[in-house]
């Protein structure tokens, strides 16, 4: 399935990849959730039309039982860049029941020579969401997903995702140390590839100095046991601040993690930034 | 309970159409008086769902629906197979390529031989004509409804019909309460009122501070859904929702209501809740199939009735009116907890039925509102 996903962006291969898709699959792409072939082929075709027939230049998988993930990217040979996509699906090895894709659309506004305006306008419009005010602290005796919640893991990668998400929605700055390899490579949506976590940790303050009552939850994850890889699905929700008002916002994110000797080597925290300021009419940049 | 989950019946969930369209098992089900060609009742719901809709073959709405078939829905009270076709032709005229994904089927075969079905259907459509939310838009919109029905000897019999209305107009464009008071002008019948009236009266009686809890060893499906309803809804016990959600459950409620976990199921309750703060909540009807090893889908239709206290500035002269919700919650259940819930109802509905009943006549936005 890994391979049909690829090469309909790589060969324009629609019909391969139809054969996997149900008359009830859902594809949520920019925060748009297609049903049906009419939509789904849609969202493809325009796709195709920003970044199709491009080289692939990175892959990582993360195969799991009911859900599995794949991020990607593909190349220009002749400018340079690139753009990314994480896949998170839900499947039985014969069809997709729900796909959730994220594109690194600032990448993508690099590689069409858009500017965010420009992408934002071209984007679907996001589903209607409407989002409750909730209690968002971590009271004694209240209940909080955690990763061994949702997915069966060996008890040393559990131990290392508990800290991993731990430092999101607990703030646990001091864990970085204990789980991020130093030389580990980590790639932030729109903010491009580093070594080491210090890039991810300023981040991670930024993002959460720009919304007050933030609260991270966690929704799938698969483990992929041969390439000792994680993908979480996740979100953070919180008042965005911006101007002296207030927006309650959602942030969609894949993590797709990599281990080796239960510290983190490769990382991508993926994000569809322009999307999200298009469903929540904020401007860009979003920290 | 075991002829209910008996695990050969079709299961939509992984099913291409072409195989949901053209069966190849042997019978399931004895389905008496039903055409021969179906092999039990989620075939006849899928298959015949498909030919109405999709295929557009109205007229066999005649053949499915008996003469005398009641509907209800918030919006409004149907009684015989002609309006059914009517209104079924009205809905495509107004949205041509609607399209009905199937998206579960979960049923129970009753006492007096009737089959009930709760179909969850999600659908796709275009808004190229007029309709009761105004003027043709043009948009693409996405919507989930759910019916149930009760199904004898080949025939819809009675039907419950509804739709997360105000999802469809957001993306359509519309306003909520410009939607509400354009809907509060359709006159209703002396049916609809009676039922409204009666359901309203039947909901507030409920004793809704006697305890309903279960244990482990005493979990049924019945004391579950019992008890969802009582300590959530009407004793407002918000921290016992982690004996009913598992801790990353998701939810879909009307509007775009979206929550994953505890915290945020929570707040959607209680927001809700919020604009009806005595409200009681009856469970008039459960159905239960299995879905996998561990796991069941659930089928609830509900009622909900109690006084309005608005949170919405422009309904605030509609302070305590009478608020009543027909709605129906497809739940899928696994270790004795929700993993996942879809919840229908018509907000639109809802609001119109107050405005109607306060005799006001409330502005729209384009008239100052």
């Amino acid at each position: 399935m890994f391979n049909k996903l690829i090469e309909l962006y790589t060969q324009g291969d629609i019909a391969q990849l139809s054969s996997n898709v149900l008359h009830s699959t859902s594809w949520k792409q920019h925060d748009f959730t297609a049903y049906g072939n009419m939509q789904i082929e849609k969202l493809w075709l325009k796709s195709l039309e920003q970044y199709g027939f491009l080289a692939l230049s990175k892959k990582q998988t993360v195969q799991g039982e009911a859900f599995s993930a794949l991020y990607f990217e593909l190349a220009d040979d002749e400018t340079g860049q690139s753009v990314s996509i994480t896949f998170f699906l839900e499947h039985n090895n014969v069809h997709i029941k729900r796909l959730h894709a994220i594109v690194d659309t600032v990448k993508l506004a690099k590689l069409l020579n858009l500017t965010p305006a420009q992408v934002i306008a071209e984007l679907p419009a996001p589903d209607p969401l409407l989002l409750s005010q909730f209690d968002h602290q971590m009271h004694p005796q209240s209940y909080h997903a955690i990763p061994s919640d949702i997915c069966d893991m060996p008890k040393d990668i559990n131990q290392v995702m508990t800290q991993w998400w731990n430092i999101w929605q607990e703030k646990h700055f001091a864990s970085f140390v204990n789980i991020y390899h130093a030389d580990a490579e980590v790639t932030i949506s729109g903010f491009g590839t580093n070594q080491g976590y210090s890039a991810l940790r300023k981040f991670h303050l930024q993002l959460h100095n720009r919304m007050n009552r933030n609260y991270c939850q966690l929704e799938h994850m698969c483990f992929d046991e041969k390439q000792n890889t994680i993908a979480v699905q996740w979100h953070i929700d919180g008042d965005y601040i911006e101007n002296g008002s207030f927006n309650r916002i959602r942030i969609p994110i894949t993590s797709i993690i990599r281990l080796e000797d239960n510290l983190i080597v490769e990382e991508c925290f993926q994000v569809d930034w322009l999307a999200i300021c298009k469903g929540f009419n904020l401007s860009y940049p979003f920290v | 309970m075991s002829s209910t989950l008996k695990n050969t019946i079709t299961q939509v969930h992984w099913q291409p159409l072409t195989k949901l369209l053209n069966p190849s098992g042997e019978k399931q089900q004895n389905l008496d008086g039903f055409d021969e060609e179906f092999i039990d009742i989620v075939d006849y719901i899928i298959r015949i769902t498909h030919r109405i809709w999709e295929q557009k073959n109205v007229g066999l709405c005649y053949k499915y629906y008996s003469d005398i078939c009641p509907v209800f829905t918030l919006g409004g009270y149907f009684e015989c197979v002609e309006q059914v076709v009517q209104g079924t032709l009205k809905t495509i005229a107004a949205f041509p390529d609607r399209s009905l994904i199937g998206e579960n089927v979960i049923w129970k075969e009753e006492d007096d031989n009737t089959y009930y079905s709760s179909h969850l259907i999600t659908s796709i459509m275009t808004n190229t004509g007029n309709s009761d939310f105004g003027l043709a838009t043009n948009k693409t919109g996405r919507v989930t409804t759910i019916a149930d029905c009760v199904c004898f000897e080949n025939r819809i019999i009675k039907e419950w019909l509804v739709r997360d209305n105000s999802f469809l107009i957001a993306q359509l464009g519309i306003d909520l309460i410009d939607a509400a008071i354009h809907f509060s002008k359709l006159v209703q019948n002396d049916t609809f009122n009676t039922w409204y009236s009666d359901e309203f009266d039947r909901v507030r009686k409920k004793e809704h501070r006697a305890p309903l809890g279960f244990s482990d060893k005493s979990w049924t499906v019945e004391s579950f859904v019992q008890s969802w309803a009582q300590t959530i809804f009407n004793q407002k016990q918000f921290s016992t929702l982690t004996d009913f959600y598992h801790v990353a459950a998701a939810q879909q409620w009307p509007g775009g209501r979206k929550s994953t976990g505890l915290a945020q199921i929570s707040g959607t309750i209680i927001q809700w809740l919020a604009q009806c703060p005595d409200a009681k909540m009856t469970i008039d009807h459960v159905a239960v199939v299995g879905f996998d090893g561990d796991t069941i889908d659930i089928a609830l239709r509900w009622s909900v009735a109690g006084t309005y206290s608005p949170h919405i500035e422009r309904l605030a002269s509609l302070k305590g009116s009478q608020f009543f919700v027909l709605g129906c919650t497809h739940l899928r259940v696994q270790n004795q907890k929700i993993i996942k819930e879809v919840t229908v109802f018509d907000e639109i509905s809802l609001y119109a039925n107050m405005i109607r009943e306060s005799g006001k006549s409330l502005p729209l936005l384009q008239e100052g509102a």
